[in-house]
C-alpha cells in the first residue's frame, strides 16, 4: 500500500475497523509507512505483496515468543477492507530516539547522567539476552531501532523496535546498517548482535562511535575500513573532540570488553555495567588539544549545565544560577538551594551543604546513595560562610568559627575553634580574610587540618582590598590605592605561615582567576589566550598560550587537577 | 576579541570581500559530529505574493527537523538573498543548533523586493559550509553538509562568478573537509527559467536541480517535507554510514 492520502479504513485483526487519515502518518521508511492511531502504531508495507510473499502472518505469530516489557513486538496483522494483509500493528510507546542520548545537549537538558547510562545499558543487555534465549537474532539493532523511555526519572528503559525485521526460524534478516555490522563475522548470530549492542551502548557512554575520531591514515568516510582494521577510538593516535565524554565513566569490566572487541577483534558476551571487574587505569581521552610553545593544553569536558555556573567549590561541586548544586565528579545533582552564601563539603557518603538564612546557619546532609536529605537543626549566628579545603567556617560577631561536621547514626554539627576578628573591619574572600585593625592590616588564613593564622601584612596598609584568594601557602590580594590604581600582591608563606615573601605590581583590573593546587602550583588567567602556571616556592613560571582560555571564567582544582569553568561548562585541564 | 558571553563567532568565506557567515563557537557544541544545513531563500520582488507560503514552508521544514532522531546533530544556517541586501545575502541566522531555534517566533514575515543574486547565494551557502566545516574538522568533529537554494528565477545581479562557486563545490565534495556534501537547487514558480537553472546547476556542480512547480500551499508543504527528509537522510549518513543495506544470507 502506498502512503495514504485520504481517509482509509483498515482492519486491525482482533480489534476491528479503524479509519486512518493522512494526519495519522508518522514516518515513511524503506519498507513501509508508520501511522499512529490513539495508542496503537500501524505499519503498512509499501510492497503490498510482502505480507503473503514473505509469510509475515506466520512470522508475526512466531515473534510473540520474544514478548518482553522492553520489546515492542507486533500484536497482530492489519488487512484492507477486502481482507488482504497489508501490515501489522503494535502498541505505541513514548520514547526518545537513543541517538539523542548520545549528545551532551540532551544529557544536560534531561539531566541524564552516567548512573542513568549504566541502567539503560544494562537493560539493553537484558533485551539482547532475552532475544537470544528465544533463538532469535536481532541482526540490525542499530541506533535507530532503540528508543529510550524516560518516564521514570533516572530509571530509563529501552524499547527495541523494528522487531518484524529480526531473524527467527526460517525468516532471515534482509538489511543491516553498515555502522553496526560486524565486518569480521562469517554469519549473523548472537556475537554479531553483541557487537552491534556494543557499538550503540558505547555511544550512550561516550557520545562517539567507537570507530570515529580522527586517525592518521584514514579519512572521515572510512568508517567501514576502520571497522575492518580494528582501528578504534582506543588507538593511541586517535584524536577526539571535546564533546566526547570521558571513557573513565564506563565501568571497568565493560570498558575492557569494549576495548577487546573494538581494538583487538575479540568477540564475547559483554558483562553488565554493574559487574565488578578487575580495576584498570582510567583511560582518558583527548578532548581539545592545542599545541603551545611550552607543550600541549588538554581540556576534557566534565560537565555541562543548562544554567550558568556561578561558583565552583573544591572537590568538583558547582553552584548554578538556578540554585542547583552539582557534583561534577560523581555526576550527581546534590540539591537546589535558594541562598546566595553557600558552603559545601564533600564526604565519602554525601555532602554537607550549609547556608546563611536571616543571619543564622542552616545545614543539611545529602546522602550520596539514597539522595535523602537530612536537615540539621543548629542555632548558630552566621553572617557569612565559606568552605576552605574540606573545612567549613562561619563568620559572625565573634570572628571566624570552624564548624565541625560529623555523621554517626545521624548528622552532628558543632562549633570548633574560633579565631577572633573584627566583624566590621574584616573583608572575606575565598580562603582568606583581610582585617584592618586601626590601619594595620592582617591576613586571616585557615590552613592545614585544624589551623588558622593571623599575620600582619603591612604592604596592604594603604590598600583597600577588592579581590582576594587564599590557597596552599599562597594568598593574593588585589586592592585600590588612594590614587585609584589597582595593585596586586602575591604572598608566599613558609610551612608554618610565620613568614612570607611578597611580590606586587600595578594591574589594570581587580579580576582574579586563580587556583592553587595542594602541591603548591598556581594557575591563573590574566589575559585571554594565556594560562600562567607558576610555583611561588621557587619562582618557576610558564606561560601556556591557548585560544580557548578566557578571562571572566573560574579556575578551581580537584586535588592536583586544574578545573576551568566558563559560563556553562566545567573542564579538566592538563598539559600534555 | 569577541565578548565572553557571545556564543557565536564570525568567519569569512574564501578570499572574496563581503561574504561572511556566523556559527556557534565549537566549544559550545555538545555532540561529536554534525550535519551543516543551509537553506537559502530567494526574497526578490517576484517572490512577492507567496512569501507567506514560503515562510510557512521554512517553518514546517525546520519544525520537522527538530523531531528528527538526530536533531541534536544538526546545525542550521538560513540566508535570504536579494539585491535589497548590501552584499546580496543576509543571514537570518548563522549555524545554530536546532534547540536554539524557535521557527514560529524567530522567523518573521519575509520582506521581498530587488533583483536575484543567485550566484552570491550559492557561493555564500557552499562557501560558509566549507569554512565553518573546516573549523569543526580542525576541532576533530565529524562533519558533512547539505544546502538548499530556493529560487524563482535566474541570476541577474551577483558579484560571485560561476567559477567561484564551482571551486567551493569542488572543495566541498573532495572529502578533505566535509565527509560529504549535497546541494540542491530548487525552482519554485520557475518553469520559465528551467533551462537556465539546469544549465547553471550543471555548470557549477550542484548535486541536483528540482523543479518544485507552482508556489501553491500543497506544493510548498511537499517541498518542506522533501527538505526535512533530505536533511534527516544526510545526517543519518553521517552517523551510521547510511541506511540499512541489503544483505545476503551469509556475510
Amino acid at each position: 500500500m502506498t502512503k495514504i492520502t485520504r481517509k482509509t479504513e483498515v482492519m486491525l485483526e482482533g480489534r476491528g475497523m479503524v479509519e486512518l487519515q493522512p494526519r495519522d502518518h508518522m514516518i515513511t521508511g524503506g519498507e513501509g509507512s508508520i501511522y499512529k492511531k490513539n495508542n496503537t502504531v500501524i505499519k503498512l508495507y509499501t510492497d503490498s505483496d510482502k505480507m503473503s510473499r514473505d509469510g509475515m502472518l506466520e512470522k508475526i505469530i512466531a515473534l510473540k515468543r520474544v514478548e518482553h516489557p522492553f520489546i515492542v513486538t507486533p500484536e497482530n496483522i492489519v488487512t484492507d477492507r477486502s481482507g488482504i494483509p497489508i501490515g501489522y500493528y503494535m502498541p505505541f510507546v513514548m520514547g526518545e530516539p537513543i541517538t539523542r542520548v548520545f549528545t551532551n545537549d540532551y544529557r544536560a537538558r534531561s539531566q541524564f547522567g552516567d548512573d542513568d547510562a549504566h541502567i539503560l545499558v544494562d537493560r539493553m543487555r537484558t533485551v539482547v539476552q532475552h532475544v537470544h534465549s528465544k533463538n532469535v537474532i536481532m541482526v540490525d539493532a542499530n541506533e535507530m531501532n532503540w528508543l529510550v523511555d524516560e518516564h521514570k526519572k533516572h530509571a530509563p528503559e529501552p524499547r527495541a523496535i523494528d522487531v518484524d525485521a529480526w531473524a527467527i526460524d526460517r525468516w532471515q534478516a534482509r538489511v543491516i546498517m553498515p555502522s553496526i555490522r560486524d565486518w569480521h563475522a562469517k554469519k549473523f548470530g548472537a556475537l554479531s548482535d553483541w557487537f552491534a549492542w556494543g557499538i550503540v551502548t558505547f555511544q550512550v557512554y561516550t557520545g562517539i562511535h567507537p570507530y570515529k575520531g580522527r586517525l592518521p591514515g584514514y579519512v572521515q568516510h572510512d568508517l567501514v575500513k576502520r571497522m575492518q582494521d580494528n582501528a578504534s577510538v582506543f588507538h593511541s593516535n586517535v584524536r577526539l573532540n571535546h564533546a566526547v565524554r570521558d571513557f573513565g565513566s564506563i565501568p571497568a569490566a565493560l570498558r575492557i570488553w569494549y576495548e577487546d572487541v573494538f581494538a583487538k577483534g575479540k568477540r564475547a558476551v559483554p558483562p553488565s555495567p554493574f559487574d565488578v571487574g578487575k580495576i584498570v587505569p582510567v583511560c582518558g581521552r583527548v578532548a581539545h588539544a592545542q599545541t603551545t610553545t611550552h607543550g600541549m593544553l588538554i581540556f576534557e569536558k566534565m560537565h555541562e549545565s543548562a544554567s550558568q555556573i556561578v561558583q565552583v567549590f573544591d572537590d568538583g561541586v558547582v553552584l548554578c544560577a538556578d540554585g542547583s548544586l552539582v557534583d561534577v565528579i560523581r555526576r550527581k545533582k546534590i540539591c537546589t538551594i535558594g541562598q546566595k552564601h553557600v558552603a559545601v563539603v564533600t564526604r565519602q557518603d554525601g555532602w554537607f551543604v550549609a547556608s546563611c538564612e536571616n543571619d543564622m546557619l542552616t545545614c543539611r546532609f545529602i546522602d550520596l546513595h539514597t539522595g535523602s536529605e537530612e536537615i540539621v537543626d543548629v542555632a548558630i549566628a552566621a553572617q557569612n560562610i565559606m568552605s576552605v579545603q574540606k573545612r567549613m567556617f562561619i563568620v559572625n560577631e565573634r570572628g571566624l568559627t570552624e564548624i565541625v561536621l560529623s555523621r554517626m547514626k545521624k548528622v552532628l554539627i558543632s562549633t570548633g575553634n574560633t579565631w577572633p576578628t573584627l566583624p566590621y573591619a574584616t573583608k572575606w574572600f575565598s580562603g582568606v580574610g583581610v582585617e584592618d585593625v586601626m590601619g594595620h592590616v592582617h591576613l586571616v588564613i585557615p590552613f592545614g587540618e585544624r589551623a588558622c593564622t593571623t599575620i600582619r601584612a603591612k604592604e596592604l596598609d594603604e590598600i583597600t582590598p577588592v579581590a582576594g584568594y587564599g590557597g596552599t601557602r599562597f594568598v593574593t590580594i588585589v586592592g585600590l590605592d588612594s590614587q585609584g590604581m589597582y595593585h596586586k600582591y602575591e604572598f608566599h608563606f613558609d610551612a608554618e605561615y610565620r613568614a612570607y615573601d611578597v611580590w606586587s605590581d600595578v594591574v589594570d583590573h581587580a579580576e582574579l582567576v586563580i587556583t592553587t593546587l595542594p602541591k603548591g602550583v598556581c594557575a591563573t588567567i590574566v589575559e585571554d589566550g594565556t594560562l600562567d602556571i607558576f610555583v611561588p616556592s621557587h619562582g618557576a613560571h610558564t606561560k601556556v598560550s591557548d585560544g580557548f582560555i578566557k578571562t571572566g571564567t573560574h579556575l578551581a582544582h580537584i586535588d592536583n587537577t586544574v578545573i576551568y569553568t566558563d559560563d556553562h561548562t566545567v573542564w579538566r585541564v592538563r598539559m600534555k | 576579541m569577541p565578548r565572553l558571553n557571545d556564543s557565536m563567532e564570525f568567519g569569512k568565506i574564501g578570499g572574496a570581500n563581503g561574504f561572511g557567515f556566523s556559527g556557534i563557537r565549537t566549544e559550545h557544541l555538545g555532540a561529536t559530529e554534525y550535519t551543516l544545513v543551509t537553506i537559502a531563500i530567494d526574497v526578490t520582488g517576484s517572490v512577492g505574493g507567496f512569501e507567506a507560503e514560503l515562510l510557512r514552508c521554512l517553518k514546517t521544514a525546520v519544525d520537522a527537523c527538530k523531531k528528527s532522531p538526530r536533531s541534536d546533530n544538526l546545525l542550521l544556517r538560513v540566508i535570504l538573498f536579494s539585491t535589497i541586501y548590501a552584499n546580496g545575502v543576509e543571514e537570518l541566522h548563522g549555524f545554530k543548533p536546532l534547540a536554539d531555534i524557535d521557527p514560529q517566533k524567530d522567523y518573521k514575515q519575509l520582506r521581498t523586493g530587488g533583483g536575484t543574486p543567485l550566484r552570491d547565494a550559492c557561493y555564500s551557502a557552499i562557501g560558509a559550509m566549507n569554512a565553518y566545516g573546516k573549523k569543526l574538522s580542525d576541532d576533530d568533529f565529524g562533519v558533512n553538509a547539505i544546502a538548499f537554494i530556493i529560487t524563482d528565477g535566474d541570476d541577474n545581479a551577483s558579484a560571485a562568478t560561476e567559477n567561484m562557486i564551482k571551486q567551493e563545490i569542488a572543495q566541498a565534495i573532495s572529502g578533505e573537509i566535509l565527509e560529504s556534501m549535497v546541494s540542491v537547487l530548487i525552482g519554485i514558480n520557475a518553469a520559465s527559467y528551467k533551462n537556465e537553472l539546469e544549465e547553471f546547476q550543471l555548470n557549477v556542480g550542484i548535486t541536483q536541480y528540482i523543479d518544485a512547480g507552482d508556489a501553491t500551499a500543497g506544493k510548498l508543504a511537499r517541498l518542506a517535507e522533501f527538505v526535512s527528509r533530505s536533511i534527516a537522510s544526510q545526517s543519518q549518513a553521517m552517523g551510521t554510514g547510511g541506511p540499512s543495506q541489503n544483505i545476503s544470507a551469509t556475510i
